[in-house]
């Protein structure tokens, strides 16, 4: 069953389109990430859901149910913002309480679920304070105690590690997935960071200038991009393109190995000029050209850094290779495709 | 030793000439110096006057410094007229503050609605308080006209009084308190109007669509949200209102000069009259007195919510 | 009493500064600023005479009083000022310049009390006025009220001139009725049988100058005054102030309509014009302007004497003097140019179109210019009335002198308030009268304590 259901959806600011023909379903109990650079139409998409803003056409479902013309307030959606949105002037506990208050519920069940909403959100000790007084991460914890209170069919949540710092995002990224787990509930969370995207969501869906590029797993989005625009926006360098009997053949910087690390067949070897190397501690990084392609950028390569380098030196040529099998073929318009010999086949 | 010191000389950095001024101990006190001559030559000097005038027996005809203690005050507070003063002032100034940030809130809701011509009507708005307040107030007296009343023409047009018992503005005495806090609310308006717009832009964005989100309306949102967080802001509008109603003096003078029958009679003008065109200044400084504890209590105010900002 | 929005306008402009706290004594302070650049023109100047009058109502009395004193100003070898300002600016212009020590030599005081309020600081001009006497007749008894101290035998200032009020009245609606608005008793009874025909007649309730003289001279006809002839016992508190309160009372329902309660000095005025008002209590301005706009309205508008009482016709006029501040730095020159500006009064009456009444019995012989023959009027001796005008006229304070006490209870209205109180049936007439006696007394007693 799905919980959240849109079909074709656009939005229009002006002459720019910021949705442009969107379908997507969420599944029930569903953790899935919309991925995509700043400006694509994520957070849009996030807020013709909760009702903030009307869609130009198309249609939005909330569990089998058309909410086009429904209140957010009635939709029974939560959503986390980017700054958390907190009531500046209301205690912890207010906050929390606040959309109890609105839907009329009695007292002693407003006490209650606060108290459960703090509770499982290890904030019980801070209902007193205001949200100048709080930290990052705290205040993070208030807006998702405030987003659960209401046993949402959908959260939302709009970048919400984003104003946090390195150290707490990595602890933060674990929590919120557990946390998510623990209350099932369906969640759209967008973000722009491709490390929170595979390492929370159960599904991730790819959106670039108005258009949904690819929803599947983090794995089937990483080893199988849709196209070369999901290729060049996962990963870290991400994956190589180098043009290729009129495409763009595609491989991982990772699967990018000196010739002698790899043995057995079906490999293509290529012949590599390595200009810059990164050590990046655990790994290293060259940077090079290949021989008898052309790439609009440099092309990468990833190594263990435990893995000695034997003459490999910057300036030189050396032999690398691929696995056939981790080559990714991409056709004129940038959309994958079979590799040419399969289609000679 | 001379000798020494003269062959080390040379070998210091030449001085820049501006370094006397350069230097922040030099030039913030200079900075200053200004504003505290302002405060103390023509406002601390003629308060303290203010005061001592109150205590002695001096007026225009027997200019004497007299001490007389309090003798004064409990002359002006004798008088029935200036007891229905005090209670004027503060009525005239409550409501004007109201009326006028309520008109204000109202009309600061209006204008960040998207609509042609906005930017014409937000220019327009500031108009009450640019215009000279006596030019102003004379425009509102022809309004209020007995004879000639705009108000009221369009009243008798509209067939909502009968012309033989038209209002007379200035004439009764509860429309004339009407008239003169019209005026004041009119002129404090397009303040309240900057002032809650500036409220209105500075809450978040992400606060509203929360509120919206966690199930709030419009009433809610307004009165749940916005104002508790713009609270501060309007705080401060609100004691500049009442400090400048509370003092004002040209909008009563120049439509009603206190009367009907001392219903518009406010401390300004009372102190005007009893003071400069009568001439005893005593007793002028006296009834101006009681303007002060009143902002007093509004200026610890104002300065307690900006420091409250500031956190 | 006069139609001049404008001159207040700035007039309170003028005082904003009033707004502060403590702003009384902000005058005083303002007041060395206000006065440095007379202080360095004076020290200029070998010989100077800076005069300061209200703008008055009528120009070309400032006009020809400007070209006037320029020209005696050449010929005595003395550069003489005129500086004209608002009247009402007229009281804080005073304070400020006494305070200072410095500002004009000759100040020009519009209303009563300005003299006795500043006797300690002007020059007494005792020796002038009894030289005027001498050439010109008797001082009235407006000039003896708002200049001489009884007790001091000081005389602060020269009686300059004062403006009559008089009563304006459509002739053709009084005919009507068979009746001319002669006594008070005829404006109440007259008054009401024109309200019932839709022209009521007009006295202002408001806060304004006007109702303050009208009021007075009302309650003076009666026999009623607020204080008696030393002017240091109040004495409004009387069987005949009530029988005046009960009249205004009357004359309010049956005469007036509620609109008096509102007017202005100029609302009287555009009341007769408007063709709607029978009866006026007005100088003669009012009449003047109808001249100008409606000129068939004022053929049909007559003057008549101030309305009399059971005791006498008295009517409270609007005195204007001169005063020589004691700080002037040419006390002898400004004596000097007002007695040849009293010398020149039949000039200085014609240029006031007869505004300007004289305040010395002989100074402008009978028959008067322009009141005896004016050939703008239809008939033209429609303004000859006014040659008596010297016979019923007095001024604040009546009976006793004009001081700042008088002025401060014309100040705050009391006796207007009085008034208006009875006649909405705010108070019973005894208790407005009990109420004014009590507002009156403190002003008094505060005064006489000075």
């Amino acid at each position: 069953m799905a919980a959240v259901v849109v079909k074709d959806l656009r939005k229009v600011f002006g002459d720019v389109a910021a949705l442009d023909g969107v379908s997507l379903s969420v599944r029930d109990g569903e953790f899935l990430v919309l991925l995509g650079p700043s400006g694509c139409g994520k957070t849009t998409f996030l807020r013709i859901i909760a009702g903030l803003e009307r869609q130009t056409s198309g249609d939005v479902l909330i569990n089998d149910e058309i909410v086009n013309d429904i209140t957010p307030r009635a939709r029974g959606v939560a959503m986390v913002f980017q700054s958390y949105g907190l009531y500046p002037h209301l205690t912890v506990a207010n906050n929390i309480a606040f959309p109890l208050r609105t839907q009329g519920t009695t007292r002693p069940e407003i006490g209650r679920k606060v108290e459960w909403a703090a509770g499982l959100l290890g904030i019980d000790h801070l209902l007193h304070r205001r949200p100048r007084q709080l930290s990052g991460g705290e205040r993070q914890r208030v807006a998702l105690a405030r987003a659960l209170v209401r046993n949402p069919t959908v959260f939302l949540l709009d970048e919400p590690l984003s104003n946090l710092d390195a150290k707490l995002r990595a602890s933060a990224r674990s929590e919120l997935k557990q946390f998510q787990q623990k209350v099932a509930t369906t969640t759209i969370y967008v973000t722009h960071d491709q490390v929170e995207a595979m390492g929370m969501g159960d599904r991730i869906a790819v959106i670039d200038h108005g258009k949904l590029r690819q929803v599947g797993t983090p794995s089937a989005i990483y080893d199988h991009p849709a196209d070369d625009f999901v290729a060049s926006f996962l990963g870290t360098p991400p994956m190589n393109l180098v043009e290729h009997s009129g495409g763009l053949l595609g491989f991982r910087p990772e699967h990018f190995l000196p010739r002698e690390m790899l043995d057995g067949a079906a490999l293509s070897e290529l012949l590599f000029r390595i200009d810059r190397m990164e050590y990046l501690g655990s790994e290293r990084i060259l940077y090079g050209a290949l021989d008898g392609f052309q790439a609009k950028c440099d092309v990468a390569a990833k190594l263990p850094a435990h893995v000695p380098l034997s003459g490999i030196r910057a300036g030189e040529w050396h032999k690398f290779a691929v696995r056939e099998a981790e080559l990714r073929y991409f056709d004129r318009d940038g959309r994958c495709t079979v590799s040419p010999k399969e289609q000679a086949r | 030793m001379s000798a020494i010191a003269e062959a080390a000389a040379p070998r210091r950095p030449p001085r820049s000439r501006f370094t006397t001024f350069d230097r922040l101990e030099v030039l913030g006190p200079l900075f200053i110096i200004p504003a505290i001559l302002y405060v103390v030559v023509l406002v601390g000097l003629p308060f303290l006057l203010a005061l001592y005038y109150s205590v002695s027996a001096y007026s225009i005809f027997n200019p004497s410094w007299t001490f007389v203690g309090l003798k004064n005050f409990r002359e002006v507070i004798d008088s029935e007229i200036f007891r229905r003063t005090l209670a004027n002032t503060l009525i005239f100034t409550i409501s004007a503050q109201i009326i006028g940030l309520l008109l204000g809130k109202i009309g600061a809701m209006l204008l960040m609605q998207e609509f042609p011509g906005r930017r014409l009507a937000r220019a327009l708005i500031v108009l009450p308080w640019a215009v000279p307040v006596s030019l102003a107030t004379l425009a509102w007296v022809w309004m209020f006209d007995s004879l000639y009343s705009v108000i009221n023409w369009t009243l008798v047009a509209a067939g909502l009084i009968d012309p033989a018992h038209r209002p007379q503005w200035l004439g009764q005495e509860d429309l004339a308190m009407i008239a003169v806090v019209t005026v004041h609310a009119w002129r404090l308006f397009p303040f309240g109007v900057v002032i809650f717009l500036a409220g209105f832009t500075s809450v978040p964005q992400d606060v509203l669509d929360a509120a919206t989100i966690d199930g709030a309306g419009f009433w809610r949102r307004n009165y749940q949200i916005i104002l508790p967080i713009i609270a501060p802001i309007i705080m401060i509008a609100l004691i500049f209102g009442t400090v400048f109603t509370f003092t004002d003096l040209s909008v009563v003078y120049l439509l009603t000069k206190g009367g009907p029958i001392n219903s518009t009679q406010v401390l300004g003008t009372l102190a005007f009259q009893v003071g400069i065109l009568s001439g005893d200044v005593a007793h002028g400084a006296a009834i101006c007195l009681f303007l002060f504890p009143f902002l007093l209590v509004a200026v610890i105010l104002l300065l307690r919510s900006l420091r409250r900002r500031e956190i | 009493m006069r139609s001049e929005r404008e001159i207040s306008t700035s007039a309170v402009t003028r005082r904003g500064f009033l707004k502060r706290v403590g702003a009384t004594a902000g005058t005083a302070a303002l007041a060395s600023a206000v006065s440095l650049p007379f202080v360095s023109t004076a020290l200029a100047q070998v010989k100077t005479l800076k005069i300061l009058q209200w703008s008055h109502f009528v120009p070309q009395y400032d006009k020809w009083f400007d070209g006037f004193a320029a020209e005696w100003g050449k010929k005595n070898g003395v550069t003489v000022t005129v500086d004209h300002i608002p009247h009402l600016e007229l009281p804080a212009r005073a304070a400020a310049e006494v305070s200072a020590g410095a500002g004009h030599d000759i100040f020009a005081f519009n209303g009563s009390g300005g003299p006795h309020l500043y006797e300690k600081h002007v020059a007494d001009l005792g020796s002038l006025v009894s030289e005027v006497e001498k050439k010109h007749g008797k001082v009235h008894q407006i000039g003896r009220q708002i200049a001489y101290n009884e007790d001091t035998k000081v005389w602060s200032a020269l009686p300059a001139y004062y403006i009559s009020f008089p009563g304006l009245y459509r002739k053709d609606l009084w005919d009507e009725i068979g009746m001319k608005p002669d006594t008070w008793e005829d404006i109440h009874v007259g008054g009401a049988k024109l309200k019932a025909k839709g022209a009521p007649i007009g006295i202002a309730l408001g806060h304004s100058v006007d109702p303050n003289l009208s009021y007075r001279s009302m309650l003076w006809s009666y026999g009623a005054s607020e204080c008696d002839q030393t002017g240091k016992r109040v004495t409004i508190n009387s069987k005949e102030t009530l029988e005046v309160v009960k009249l205004v009372r009357a004359i309010y329902k049956d005469a007036m309509e509620p609109e008096v309660l509102s007017w202005d000095d100029a609302s009287n005025n555009r009341y007769l014009a408007s063709g709607r008002g029978s009866w006026i209590h007005n100088p003669i301005s009012a009449y003047r302007s109808i001249q100008k706009a409606t000129p068939e309205l004022a053929d049909k508008i007559y003057v008549w004497k101030t309305p009399a009482g059971p005791i006498r016709r008295l009517a409270c006029g609007a005195p204007n003097s001169y005063v020589v501040w004691r700080f002037a730095r040419n006390k002898d020159t400004a004596i000097e140019f007002l007695r040849y500006w009293t010398d020149n009064w039949v000039a200085a009456f014609e240029a006031s179109t007869g505004y300007n009444h004289p305040l010395f019995e002989n100074l402008v012989p009978k028959p008067m210019p322009i009141l005896s023959n004016d050939p703008t009027s239809h008939p033209a001796d429609k303004l000859q009335v006014l040659e008596t005008a010297d016979e019923w006229h007095a001024t604040y304070g009546y009976p006793g002198p004009a001081g700042p006490a008088s002025d401060e209870v014309a100040d705050n209205f009391i006796v207007v308030d009085m008034m208006a109180k009875a006649a909405t049936d705010k108070a019973t007439p005894e208790e407005a009268v009990a109420w004014a006696q009590k507002e009156i007394e403190l002003i008094y007693k505060k005064w006489s304590a000075a």
